[in-house]
């Protein structure tokens, strides 16, 4: 069965030449932020890609979002290329691939009231009649967990708090009826009392409704309670991947290892290991 | 004598839409070389109490009663050049986004040798050579030293920030998030560095952060805060593994750690009350599962339940049931409607 979402050997490089006179004229550097990477996510699973800050695994998400060309390899959602879409397969995957952000006091229009915020995406795909575009935002907000709709609908972002923030940002990302999520670090600035409903929510996309997710993110604890699977990145390259309980109880990579190390223990009864 | 006292600290931020009370009636003490951690969630106060005890609130705000004795001195009745020689020299602080908190423009070394140079220390070659010393001391390459700030990433800037504290040698720290945008692992080698110097030097300090795994490690105590008021404050250990608040309960039932068993996340239903006005009950009422009707009609007060441990709940006596039943997601999930 061909799954959701499948990476295959992809390469995404960067030109490390700044200043036009290196672009045109010196040697060509290059970091390769991915370099070499194949996962595959397959409907109603979440898989978590761990890593510290430059592994590459936003570099990831955003190659699988198109915003970035690949150097090599294939990125394919539901077996279509995404690099060989016509017109019509381009919306399609537009449609069926939406992104929650980290910080949801930027990802969302300060000038746009909630009702525009989470509207907007249905417009652009060409919902026309103002009825349903209203009776589709007030479904996405309240599967967000804002309940009644109407109170939040008039509301601009400022008004509300970091956690009601996020679950705007995930009826906009769910209002197009997506098959694929990619969640990048999409509760690391929330604190931890409500991170707890965020997570259960996403969780409930997968299981209840068929939602692949790609859950970006170096904390392993949240990766802990809700991937199914885990990658690990280092350095642009997946140095492990596996069951999500499997990867934390007995990692096989000294990376991987090192990323848990690194994590500090909250229960003073597992006091992790003295360096 | 404790090197840090708080009595009774009130603030009260003057807004457009009226007062705002961060912090309500909060007391704790210090002996030297010891350690709190401030844990609590966005806007419960705890980063206003180490803006209080730097005195650099806007004017007002702290109240008639409260009272900040540092080192046998009452810093609320300092003039302002006295508190200037206080500020930074013998109280440090590692800001909030330590990230941002470097002149642009100015080299850090130059960073570094003015804020010496102004409270008198070392001018010259000495402080060069300090400069050097402590870029060591906190894992940056001294050769780096006059570099500008864009040149570090955020882990060296952190570093920097720590290396500027302590270049005044205060004997009392303020961390505020310290390593907070930090990845986990630079997170614990920084966490590491500063617990290295706080040691060598018998540095008194508070770390005000919302992650509880970084208090658990390296704080001896904890005071767990919520709309403005302590409500428990004890040994970390005993804090953290009995737990006599149910806000504390709610608060771990939210930390997910790596190494005990898998269990289900549980959150805490609802958000913190208003801090427009002063509540009449316990703060955490609405959002407690077990609260009754004295909760809501009568502030708790800050009692013992074992030796330096404190609790503001009406049933602390009830504690090791509440634990119990805290523990189930139900107890919980019962009132998320």
């Amino acid at each position: 069965m061909t799954p959701l979402l499948s990476v295959e050997d992809a390469k995404v490089y960067f030109s490390a030449n700044t200043g036009f006179i290196a672009q045109m004229f010196g040697p060509q550097r290059e970091v390769k932020a991915v370099d070499g990477v194949s996962l595959a996510v397959g409907g109603g699973e979440i898989v978590g890609l761990a890593g510290a800050s430059g592994s590459g695994k936003s570099s990831l998400a955003f190659a699988i979002l198109r915003h970035h060309p690949l150097r090599a390899g294939r990125i394919a959602v539901e077996g279509r290329d995404i690099w060989s879409l016509d017109k019509e397969g381009l919306r399609d995957f537009r449609r069926s691939v939406q992104l929650v952000f980290q910080d949801p006091y930027q990802s969302l229009n300060p000038r746009f009231t909630v009702f525009r915020c989470v509207a907007e995406p249905l417009a652009i795909h060409g919902e026309r009649d103002a009825g349903k575009r209203r009776a589709r935002a007030v479904e996405a907000l309240e599967h967000a967990g804002l309940r009644p709709a109407e109170d939040y609908l008039e509301r601009y972002p400022h008004e509300l708090s970091g956690g009601q923030r996020q679950r705007v940002a995930i009826a906009r990302a769910i209002v197009l009826r997506p098959k694929l999520l990619i969640a990048d670090e999409p509760v690391s600035m929330l604190d931890v009392s409500v991170r707890a409903g965020i997570l259960r929510l996403l969780k409930s996309f997968a299981k209840d409704e068929g939602v692949g997710i790609l859950y970006v993110s170096h904390d392993l604890g949240t990766i802990r309670y809700i991937c199914d699977r885990v990658a690990v990145m280092h350095r642009g390259k997946i140095v492990e991947v596996g069951a999500t309980e499997d990867v934390i109880r007995h990692p096989q990579h000294p990376y991987t290892r090192a990323l848990i190390d690194a994590v500090p223990e909250v229960d003073p009864r597992y006091a992790r290991p003295a360096a | 004598m404790p090197v840090l006292a708080v009595e009774n600290l009130s603030v009260t931020y003057r807004t457009a839409r009226g007062p705002v009370h961060a912090v309500d009636r909060v007391s704790f003490s210090l002996e030297g070389g010891d350690s709190l951690g401030l844990v609590g969630e966005s806007g419960c106060g705890k980063t206003t109490i180490g803006k209080a005890l730097l005195r650099i609130l806007p004017e007002g705000a702290i109240g008639p009663k409260s009272r900040i004795v540092f080192e046998g001195q009452d810093l609320l009745s300092l003039g302002a050049n006295e508190m200037r020689a206080i500020r930074g020299r013998r109280i440090g602080l590692i800001p909030q986004s330590a990230m941002n908190a470097l002149d642009p423009v100015v080299r850090v070394s130059a960073l570094i040798r003015e804020a010496m140079a102004v409270h008198g220390l070392a001018g010259g070659r000495a402080a060069e050579e300090r400069i050097k010393s402590l870029f060591a001391a906190v894992g940056l390459d001294p050769d780096r030293r006059a570099h500008y700030p864009h040149m570090f990433s955020g882990g060296m800037r952190q570093r920097a920030t720590i290396a500027l504290a302590f270049a005044l040698e205060p004997t009392f720290l303020i961390a505020d998030e310290p390593t907070t945008g930090l990845d986990v692992i630079v997170q614990d080698q920084v966490l590491k560095e500063l617990a290295k110097l706080v040691r060598q030097r018998g540095t008194t300090f508070i770390i005000i952060t919302h992650d509880i795994g970084v208090v658990a490690e390296h704080c001896r105590r904890v005071a767990v805060m919520y709309a403005g008021r302590v409500m428990e404050i004890g040994p970390t250990a005993d804090v953290l593994v009995e737990p006599t608040h149910p806000y504390t309960m709610g608060l771990q039932n939210g930390f997910l750690g790596l190494r005990g068993a898998y269990r289900e996340i549980v959150s805490i239903p609802g958000a913190p009350p208003s801090l427009s006005e002063i509540h009449p009950g316990c703060p955490f009422c609405d959002r407690c599962p077990f609260a009754e009707a004295v909760c809501r009609s009568e502030v708790p007060p800050l009692a013992e339940v074992a030796p330096g441990h404190f609790s503001a709940c009406h049933f602390r006596d009830r504690a090791a049931a509440l634990r119990a039943q805290s523990a189930e997601p139900e107890t919980w999930g019962r009132r998320l409607a």
